[in-house]
């Protein structure tokens, strides 16, 4: 029973991480946080559901062109919708305003396209479980825990060892210092959304054939990956794939040897005990610099 | 320029609030239209809601996304007191009033310390807290996802059960609330939350305690959004979780923002827009959202400082080219 929450717990951490890592990247760039991003986590999953369950293409190439999609949705969505807003208004809570009316036209985008219903992605592999010591796991999860981790790791040696990545990072950090540094901040800004666009739609293309594709689902995903985000230290990679990890944990275990009844309410009023002792998330934004 | 605006006479400061006198008669305006009159007595509701809204956000700059569960704390407090006790319509209202003030209070102790995304988060987890409360409540006591059914408005032996009477009952609501929001925030309590909001260091620095009046501000926030609440069950006859969940928080966000934070007429503006807004939109069907999601955006570029914060940039703007061309007239002459 342990071994199969902590894998549960695992599956689910790896999927808030990466939504959390959206908010955080894009937080650090734009000082805001992008309420849409549970929905474009939605919207790959559709996406990745038209290229492989309708057009037939292969698993790998599949992915790819998502990957390509998102990338491409989440630039023209800096582009088109939050610089013009940015240019024109200060306050941070109309932006954030502003992300919430992305995510109703993302929603309903999704309903006009793909109608409704919850579609049922078929399976990227041929081997659906495998049993280690015993316990059956689903492969697919698996695959999905693997994929996650690589996009952290991708995404940790891309922050730190690549040009861009520095330059990104120095951006965040202090735009007029960077500019004047001949960093193009623009640019690196738009990137960060595109690459926080695209970690959250990979993240719906894998979850497609276990959880199957919903819009609903776009709403919860971002709240989850907010508080993933917020509790683990809002602002720091590491502490939202940490804070995803932790609120996965608290709804697995809790819902193991509690009620998966009350898994989300102990997952939520566990958040707020965290919020109230250590009130600037788990890894403190200020002593720990990424 | 001084004597100018001395010698003018007092009542034209108030002739542009001549207009307002229409309200009272609306319903018999709409006599052959209830359907305009119900969507009058939701966005009363709404801007009492928005009001207290208003207050913690607009005046204290605390975001909260908690403001559905406070309304639901309103909407159960009292449909549960009146159900399961044989308490009198009028006191359960005021009790879950009361009740949900305390509540906020009490909330508010802790989450004044945090700031931003925290508090927002906090906010967030609270109202997903209640909405998992009164969805999965034990022994059943709220009806689950079914809703309960509600005794309809009937104080002191009057019944506001129409819209055309609940209209009045309403009415008197809304200026009572605005006014107390009014003489609130010109108050010593009002100045502090407002040096909270601009500042919170040098609030502090000022002497002012900085956490006490966040807890004041959220208890208004509570009593007001619970009083609107408690109007809501009792007008609506019905409720169920739905109308309490996380994603209705935003709601009143966006009517506190299209009127304008931080003003008088601010709340009542954006309610009353954003709810025959949502009404036409509903003819769209499919498109709804998109028309919400599109119009929101636009509003957002070319308004973002809501109607009243925009408004007063114009008048301030005609003032200026009328002052400018003042002066130039002078010069002329004096050449």
């Amino acid at each position: 029973m342990f071994m199969q929450l902590l894998f549960a717990a695992l599956l689910s951490g790896s999927i808030y991480g990466l939504i959390a890592l959206g908010y955080s990247l894009i937080y650090r760039a734009s000082g805001i946080m992008n309420l849409a991003q549970g929905d474009l986590m939605c919207l790959g999953g559709f996406i990745g559901y038209s290229f492989y369950a309708v057009m037939k293409i292969p698993v790998i190439p599949s992915i790819l062109l998502t990957v390509i999609c998102c990338f491409a949705i989440g630039s023209i969505l800096e582009k088109f919708v939050i610089s013009p807003i940015f240019k024109r208004s200060s306050t941070t809570s109309v932006i954030i305003l502003a992300t919430v009316a992305v995510s109703y036209i993302i929603q309903s985008l999704e309903i006009i396209i793909w109608g409704g219903a919850p579609l049922a992605v078929p399976s990227f592999l041929k081997i659906k479980t495998f049993k280690l010591f015993g316990v059956i796991y689903q492969t697919e999860s698996l695959l999905t825990i693997g994929v996650a981790i690589a996009c952290m790791l991708g995404i940790h040696f891309f922050m730190k060892k690549t040009s861009f990545g520095i330059a990104m990072r120095a951006a965040a950090m202090d735009p007029v210092a960077a500019r004047s540094c001949g960093i193009n901040v623009a640019l690196t800004t738009r990137v960060t959304w595109a690459i926080s666009a695209t970690v959250a739609g990979l993240a719906g293309i894998m979850v497609g054939p276990i959880y199957g594709v919903t819009t609903t689902l776009g709403t919860s995903m971002s709240a989850k990956g907010f508080a993933s985000a917020v509790v683990g230290g809002y602002g720091d990679m590491y502490g939202a794939i940490l804070g995803g990890g932790v609120l996965s944990g608290l709804e697995s275990f809790s819902a193991g040897y509690i009620s998966s009844h009350l898994k989300q309410m102990i997952a939520f009023i566990a958040v707020l005990l965290i919020l109230f002792s250590k009130p600037r998330g788990l890894l403190n934004a200020e002593s720990v610099k990424d | 320029m001084e004597t100018l605006s001395l010698n003018r006479p007092r009542y034209k400061k108030y002739i542009k609030f001549l207009p307002l006198l229409v309200v009272p008669f609306l319903p018999l305006l709409l006599k052959n239209y209830t359907y305009g009159i119900m969507l009058l007595c939701f966005a009363q509701i709404y801007v009492i809601a928005t009001t207290g809204l208003d207050i913690v956000y607009g005046y204290t700059g605390q975001i909260t996304f908690a403001t559905s569960a406070f309304f639901g704390i309103g909407a159960y407090g009292s449909v549960l007191l009146r159900k399961y006790t044989a308490i009198p319509m009028e006191l359960t209202i005021l009790m879950a009033t009361l009740l949900s003030a305390l509540i906020a209070m009490l909330f508010a102790y802790p989450v004044s310390k945090l700031r931003f995304a925290f508090l927002s988060l906090s906010t967030i987890s609270f109202n997903y807290i209640f909405f998992y409360f009164i969805t999965r409540s034990p022994g059943g006591i709220t009806g689950d996802f079914n809703g309960i059914f509600v005794e309809r408005l009937k104080l002191f032996g009057i019944s506001f059960k129409e819209s055309h009477h609940f209209f009045y009952f309403g009415l008197v609501c809304v200026i009572i609330l605005v006014s107390l929001k009014m003489l609130l925030v010109r108050s010593r309590v009002g100045r502090a939350f407002l040096a909270i909001k601009q500042n919170v260091h040098a609030a502090e620095g000022m002497g002012i305690n900085v956490r006490k009046y966040k807890v004041y501000a959220f208890g208004f926030y509570g009593a007001y959004v619970a009083f609107a609440g408690t109007l809501y069950a009792h007008f609506v006859g019905f409720i169920s979780p739905e109308t309490f969940a996380e994603e209705q928080s935003v709601l009143y966000l966006i009517m506190a923002m299209f009127g304008g934070l931080g003003s008088d007429w601010g709340p009542v503006i954006g309610s009353v827009s954003i709810v025959w807004l949502n009404d036409i939109l509903g003819y769209f069907e499919k498109y709804q959202l998109l028309a919400y999601g599109i119009l929101l955006i636009l509003f957002i570029v070319f308004l973002p400082g809501g109607v009243v914060g925009e408004g007063k940039k114009l008048v301030a703007k005609i003032n200026e080219l009328i002052k400018g061309a003042k002066n130039r007239k002078e010069v002329d002459a004096g050449a």
